[in-house]
């Protein structure tokens, strides 16, 4: 059999490397021996660059840190107790005697290193903490213990996150406190700029997790949460030297994250889609904003609703959009990534991972591109059993009713008749139109206790268009007069057999008298063990094969998939669709948002 | 007890790599398989062995995707002490030690990537052009590499990947499709384009 050119180079590298001629080798593979001629030396060439040296004082520095994280894992601690004990310090005799007083209960301090916020040990696990502060006399030792110590909060937050339970308000206390101590710190030395560039890094990453965090902090608390997003944002304002500061009132009715066209209302104040956000020297992103400009804004809420922006990107609506999410139940758990829908995708430090993931578990994964690989942003779901129902999601469209208010912690939006409550954890996507009363919005929800809490809402138009209403669900009950779909009680249209509980089902009708009433059913599709997969992102590819790439996820488009709108490359599409024989994803119904439908059928399936 | 450790301890690890023989010297892998397994008991010298053959290599790895000698530092830093903090999970399934490390170093190029990404910070698509060093060493240096690394920065991302994984750090095929999480025949395919827009750039063709 004949060998593949990557052998045949593998194999003529490796012989030249020992002596054997070009030549040679070119001989004993004649087919290949034009390329070889070009690509052989280049690759020899390639294999002899000398490697670069990494300066002898970091790689021992890092050694030192190495070495010290080694004994503390020997020791079985977690962060190291600094070594800059201050013997010479008058106060170090008492520090001494509290620590003697630790070491009788050395075993609870012990046992104490693990706990998290929930645990009784906890405030042990803070006061030897603090402890070890207080044995640190160098200012730059001091603010990168606490800084160590703010990043365990991070750490603790994560894994309450993924043991299920609600962030407490001890340790975003403890967060706040830790941070605010170095900041301090690192104010009284400028010239610690490694230390300060650090804080204002971590402290970045930490109110972007915070940001994300808002539904998963307990409702005691909030003001907590209020008062470390603004220390995290000021943080990062005093060691860049610039002015103002956060209030915990500016975040007292939470975050709202709104992406919309930016239009001039006022000296520091734009409407963004219809809505008023003020922005300042405050606000991180740093954008000169233009006017008609697409941005995406996380902006702090007072309890006045007004809005201040804390941070702003610059969006362009033209571009395809990198990011995606794909929905669906966990195919493969591996060390650093997952499965679904037949998609590996890379779990990185930075992934904030709302569960430990299980086999078989319901995920909702947002995913990037970073460097042509799927790296997951965050992964949310069901974070108890597998067995745990997880609500199915309904997308459903039609025009906004009612006046739409931005400035409560929670806000009732009614979009074609349907009551939908607006949380700070709703991303609101306005660049499509205006946020106002008239506007066609598609919604993505669940419903919680008959609650519909919309996750999502798109402005697809400021032309309301036709008033028929769309809705794309999972079929929970249902008989010949009236089903339930993903929470929302549709009258069924006539003539049509009931599909299978679990089924797929997207339709179009209208509301009379406050029933909504199907009047044509695109789509029923039962995914049986297969399970249904979404995936929402814009269209890289269309090949004429029948297959779309959306985000780095190959969708197969068999023909008698439902597509409504008209997709293009760049079309934001909404897709359900489950797995083929081969394990790849395959598009039953697809929405492309804001696309046109095509005309109505004349019967359904 | 403890203390007789503590003091046995090096200040510096044994054997500081030298230079690209010492990193890339080949490890028999049952002789890794062993000295990974003394590390996960935290063997000293054990961990001293394996930081002495790594940390250059991830340095050198982390320079030719950064262009940049702290950024490189810190991130060659970083990954030591997550390989520290995971060596206990590592399991020979017949992704080499070698390549464990390496997707840990990518993972956190990753992540840095991100985070420039979310900050509007330096592209890492262009990664050498911030070279902190002076034209007169970047033109010596140019000189001692020859051209060939100097092209590398005008490779795609996945094709440099593959260049400085294959060539430079001499993974097989294998082990690279496992760093990059793709298929081993992506990776072959990755490679002879790779090799061919780097002739094209030598040659002035562009990519």
């Amino acid at each position: 059999m004949a060998r593949g050119w990557a052998a045949v180079l593998d194999e003529c590298l490796a012989a030249l490397g020992k002596g054997e001629r070009l030549e040679d080798c070119l001989a004993r593979y004649p087919s290949y021996a034009e390329e070889l001629r070009i690509y052989l030396p280049m690759a020899q060439r390639l294999t002899q660059i000398p490697h670069h040296q990494p300066r002898a004082s970091a790689q021992a520095a890092a050694w030192q840190r190495f070495r010290s994280r080694s004994e503390d894992m020997r020791l079985g601690r977690r962060p190291r107790l600094s070594l800059n004990v201050a013997w010479m310090r008058p106060l170090a005799i008492a520090a001494v005697l509290v620590l003697a007083v630790l070491v009788a209960a050395g075993g609870t301090a012990y046992a104490a290193q693990d706990a998290i916020p929930s645990s009784p040990l906890y405030r042990v696990k803070l006061a030897t903490e603090d402890i070890r502060v207080w044995f640190t006399i160098d200012d730059g030792a001091k603010a990168e213990l606490l800084l160590d110590q703010s990043n365990e909060r991070t750490d603790e937050v994560m894994e309450m996150l993924q043991r299920g339970k609600s962030i407490s308000g001890n340790v975003l206390a403890a967060l706040r406190d830790r941070n605010a101590r170095a900041v301090r710190i690192l104010q009284d030395n400028p010239d610690e700029l490694r230390l300060l560039n650090r804080a204002r890094e971590q402290s970045a990453d930490q109110e972007d997790l915070l940001l994300a965090l808002w539904g998963d902090i307990s409702e005691s608390a909030r003001d907590e949460y209020a008062e470390v997003v603004a220390t995290l944002h000021n943080a990062q304002l005093r060691t860049s030297g610039l002015p103002g500061s956060v209030r915990p009132g500016d975040l007292a009715a939470g975050v709202i994250n709104i992406a919309g066209a930016a239009e001039p209302a006022g000296e520091g104040v734009w409407l963004l889609s219809g809505v008023e956000v003020h922005f300042d020297l405050r606000t991180r992103g740093g954008t000169e904003l233009e006017p008609g400009q697409a941005v995406s804004v996380i902006a702090a809420r007072d309890a006045e609703g007004r809005l201040l922006a804390l941070d702003v990107t610059a969006t362009d609506r033209g571009q395809p959009e990198q990011g995606y999410v794909v929905s669906g139940a966990v195919e493969i758990v591996g060390e650093d990534e997952v499965v679904i829908a037949g998609h590996r995708i890379a779990i990185t430090e930075r992934t904030l991972l709302k569960l430990r993931l299980q086999l078989g578990q319901q995920v909702e994964i947002r995913v990037e591109q970073v460097d042509g690989q799927a790296v997951a942003s965050s992964v949310e779901g069901s974070a108890g059993d597998i067995e745990e129902e997880t609500p199915p999601l309904l997308a459903y469209e039609g025009i906004i009713e009612g006046e739409i208010s931005t400035s409560e912690v929670t806000n009732s939006w009614v979009v074609g008749g349907q009551e939908f409550t607006v949380t700070p954890s709703t991303e609101i996507d306005a660049r499509g139109g205006a946020l106002v009363e008239g506007a066609r919005a598609r919604v993505e929800a669940v419903a919680e206790d008959g609650v519909a809490i919309a996750r999502r809402v798109v402005i697809l138009s400021d032309d309301p268009g036709e008033d028929v209403i769309r809705v794309e669900g999972v079929l929970e009950e249902g008989d010949k007069e009236s089903w339930t779909i993903s929470g929302i009680e549709v009258k069924a249209p006539d003539d049509t057999e009931t599909p299978e509980i679990g089924s797929l089902v997207t339709l179009e009708g209208h509301r009379k008298d406050k029933q909504l009433i199907a009047d044509k059913l695109f789509t029923t599709y039962d995914p049986g063990n297969k399970g249904l997969a979404l995936l929402r992102g814009s269209i890289g590819l269309i090949d004429e094969g029948g297959s779309w790439q959306v985000g780095l996820v190959p969708v197969g488009i068999p023909d008698e998939t439902v597509v409504i709108g008209e997709p293009q490359v760049g079309s934001q599409v909404f897709i359900w669709g489950s797995r083929d024989d081969e394990g790849a994803l395959e598009a039953v119904y697809v929405s492309v948002i804001g696309g046109t439908p095509p005309p109505p059928e004349p019967e359904a399936e | 007890m403890y203390a007789q450790v503590l003091s046995g301890l090096v200040d510096k690890p044994r054997d500081l790599a030298a230079g690209k023989e010492a990193a890339s010297t080949p490890i028999d892998r049952s002789e890794e398989w062993e000295l990974v397994q003394r590390a996960q008991t935290l063997d000293e010298a054990a961990l001293s062995s394996l930081y002495s053959s790594y940390y250059p290599r991830v340095y050198n790895y982390a320079f030719l995707q950064l262009g940049d000698i702290q950024a490189a530092e810190d991130l060659a830093s970083e990954v030591m002490l997550k390989l520290l903090e995971s060596i206990k999970k590592y399991r020979f399934r017949g992704t080499p030690f070698s390549a464990w490390v390496f997707r840990i170093a990518r993972n956190r190029l990753i992540d840095l990537h991100r985070r420039r990404k979310r900050r509007g910070e330096v592209n890492l698509t262009e990664p050498l052009a911030s070279m902190q060093i002076g034209p007169q060493t970047m033109a010596e240096r140019a000189l001692e590499r020859g051209q060939l690394q100097l092209a590398l920065k005008y490779l795609t991302d996945e094709q440099r990947q593959v260049i400085v994984l294959k060539f430079i750090e001499g993974f097989d095929n294998a082990s690279i499709a496992g760093i990059l999480r793709r298929s081993e025949g992506a990776i072959k395919s990755l490679q002879h384009r790779a090799l061919n827009s780097l002739r094209r750039v030598m040659a002035g063709e562009g990519r």
